[in-house]
């Protein structure tokens, strides 16, 4: 997948996006092949504008994006093999479902556009005939509403931003399982996440994207290894914290020790060999251990490390 | 329905919400009290179709066509839904040819219906009231182009927009004849005045130049349109 490979359907080489003096894209290069991708990252981190450059929504500031060779800025021909999710719950109120994804049919030149629409519609379990105009519609039925007419002209790039948000477990599994309908063959799905165990349920390869640059990019259980193999800080409450950071040197568990007031601060590197080891050495030299809490379990700090060692 | 005729409908759905009708439909009645003066009055017929013709293209056809036109693809833009109809491989020019028809349409029978309800009610001729229909149309063709494209270029377009209506055309094109020839509301003055009984009208051009220059300014506002159209930034 890191090769740049000009014919494969998406080609991300050495892309850069600034809103002035913010950079939301740093020189990011990847390709993306049929199949399921995931762009994984914590908000903020880039994704909607790594989407938005990948429809051509938005122009690089540097850089080339390629879809099946194309520039979607300027050939506009290449917008009938992408289908999109956008992130944003809005849709065209005053209308019906059906009406809408009509249009977008229409919008895309199918041949018997109705039709096409009324396919579409019932795929993601929504009532064609339904009269109601999309503003009674609940967040869910948006999010299926907005994926039939993503569907509607068979594109063979599907990218969905967020489209799990605002579905119930239900519907969440009846989406993945579509999802999965979808990236088999000759169709290339990109979906972005900011949820790690969402995108193990799609299965896929995995982008990972924080604070605007690339951080990893693998299958999901290379991606997962490298966020369990990274250092842990860790926060120990003792009544000893001099005696026990003294304990702890030399244990090839810790990576660093730091003493702030009554806490020490704890690099680990072993998490598993250093909760067994600790009580034992609180025995030892009689201190008493009555809090051991990990600082940076959240998916933001597991992201700023993987750029960190990227960048290293 | 082709796809013409369905963007026309979607955006006539878009615009034609309540609160644009009240709004259009209070600007219009604005002509009954218009009406009641001049007939208590009995002013020249001249003044009175100088009354009318300052309330109908000074104020009706401009401020309708901003509140729809700035409206067309500035709520897309709002409410981040442009995105559905431009990721689509069609003709930019189509959906903007779309919008413009569906501010017309909107726009044109208050505009026109409006002012020759209340001319006819104030006793003028019909040649009045036809010089009147004709340069409201070309005013709600133009002024519905260029408040569409500026919905597309600039955010808060209806503020932008009666900024122009009120300073520009209202204050600055009376100043010289140079900035008042940037007003479009002296080409529909000098249509209107021009075909009517040949009434006087500072710095006015010729009903057949007036008439150009209004098709002129339509026809660039739609290109601006589609330009802006196809390179939008799109969220």
């Amino acid at each position: 997948m890191s090769s740049l490979t000009p014919s494969s359907p998406v080609v991300f080489n050495e892309v850069s996006k600034w809103f002035g003096p913010v950079v939301a894209v740093s020189d990011v290069s990847f390709t993306i092949g049929n199949g399921i991708t995931a762009l994984l990252g914590p908000n903020g981190a880039g994704k909607s504008t790594v989407m938005r450059l990948l429809c051509g929504l938005t122009k690089p500031s540097s850089g080339t994006v390629l879809i099946y060779g194309a520039n979607p800025r300027e050939d506009r021909s290449v917008f009938g093999r992408i289908g999109l999710v956008p992130q944003q719950e809005t849709v065209l109120e005053p209308i019906t479902c059906l009406r809408f994804v009509t249009i977008t049919a229409q919008l895309s030149g199918v041949a018997n556009p109705e039709a096409a629409a009324r396919d579409a519609v019932s795929l993601v379990e929504l009532d064609p005939d339904d009269a109601r105009p999309l503003a009674e519609y609940s967040k869910g039925m948006r999010q299926r509403v907005k994926l039939a007419a993503a569907i509607v002209h068979h594109p063979s790039l599907l990218i969905l931003d967020e489209p799990l948000n605002g579905l119930d477990p239900r519907q969440r599994l009846r989406m993945i399982e579509i999802f999965h309908e979808l990236g088999t063959g000759d169709r290339c799905v990109i979906v972005t996440s900011h949820v790690l165990e969402e995108v193990e349920r799609f299965g896929s390869r995995i982008i990972l994207i924080a604070e605007g640059r690339l951080a990893a990019e693998g299958e999901y259980s290379e991606i997962r290894s490298l966020m369990e193999d990274r250092p842990l800080r860790v926060r120990v409450g003792t009544n000893e914290p001099r005696q026990l950071a003294s304990a702890l040197v030399g244990s090839e568990s810790v990576r660093s020790l730091t003493v702030v007031g009554n806490d020490l601060l704890a690099e680990v590197v072993d998490i598993a060999t250093f909760r067994r080891l600790l009580p034992r050495l609180g025995v030892d030299i009689g201190a008493s251990i009555h809090e051991i809490t990990p600082l940076d379990e959240d998916l933001e700090s597991v992201f700023r490390y993987l750029v960190a060692r990227r960048h290293a | 329905m082709g796809v013409f005729r369905s963007l026309v409908a979607l955006f006539l759905r878009l615009l034609a919400t309540r609160g644009r009708l009240v709004v259009l439909s209070a600007l219009t009645a604005g002509m009954i009290p218009l009406a009641l003066y001049t007939g208590n009055r009995e002013l020249p017929q001249l003044e009175t179709w100088r009354l009318f013709q300052s309330y109908a293209l000074g104020g009706i056809v401009p401020v309708s066509a901003l509140v729809l036109g700035s409206s067309a693809f500035g709520d897309l833009i709002d409410d981040r839904t442009l995105v559905h109809l431009w990721l689509r491989p069609a003709n930019r020019f189509v959906i903007v040819v779309a919008a413009w028809t569906a501010v017309v349409v909107v726009c044109a029978p208050f505009a026109i219906g409006g002012s020759a309800i209340a001319l006819a009610v104030a006793g003028m001729p019909s040649g009045a009231i036809v010089a009147g229909a004709v340069s409201t149309v070309l005013g709600v063709l133009a002024y519905g182009a260029v408040f569409l494209a500026l919905g597309l270029r600039v955010r808060r377009a209806l503020a932008w927009g009666l900024a122009y209506i009120l300073i520009w055309e209202g204050v600055l094109a009376n100043v010289g004849s140079g900035l008042a020839r940037i007003a479009l509301r002296l080409s529909t003055k000098s249509i209107a005045f021009r075909s009517f009984a040949d009434a006087d009208l500072r710095f006015a051009l010729s009903a057949r130049a007036a008439a150009l220059v209004l098709l002129g300014v339509t026809g660039v506002a739609l290109g601006l349109a589609h330009r802006w159209l196809t390179n939008a930034e799109v969220s």
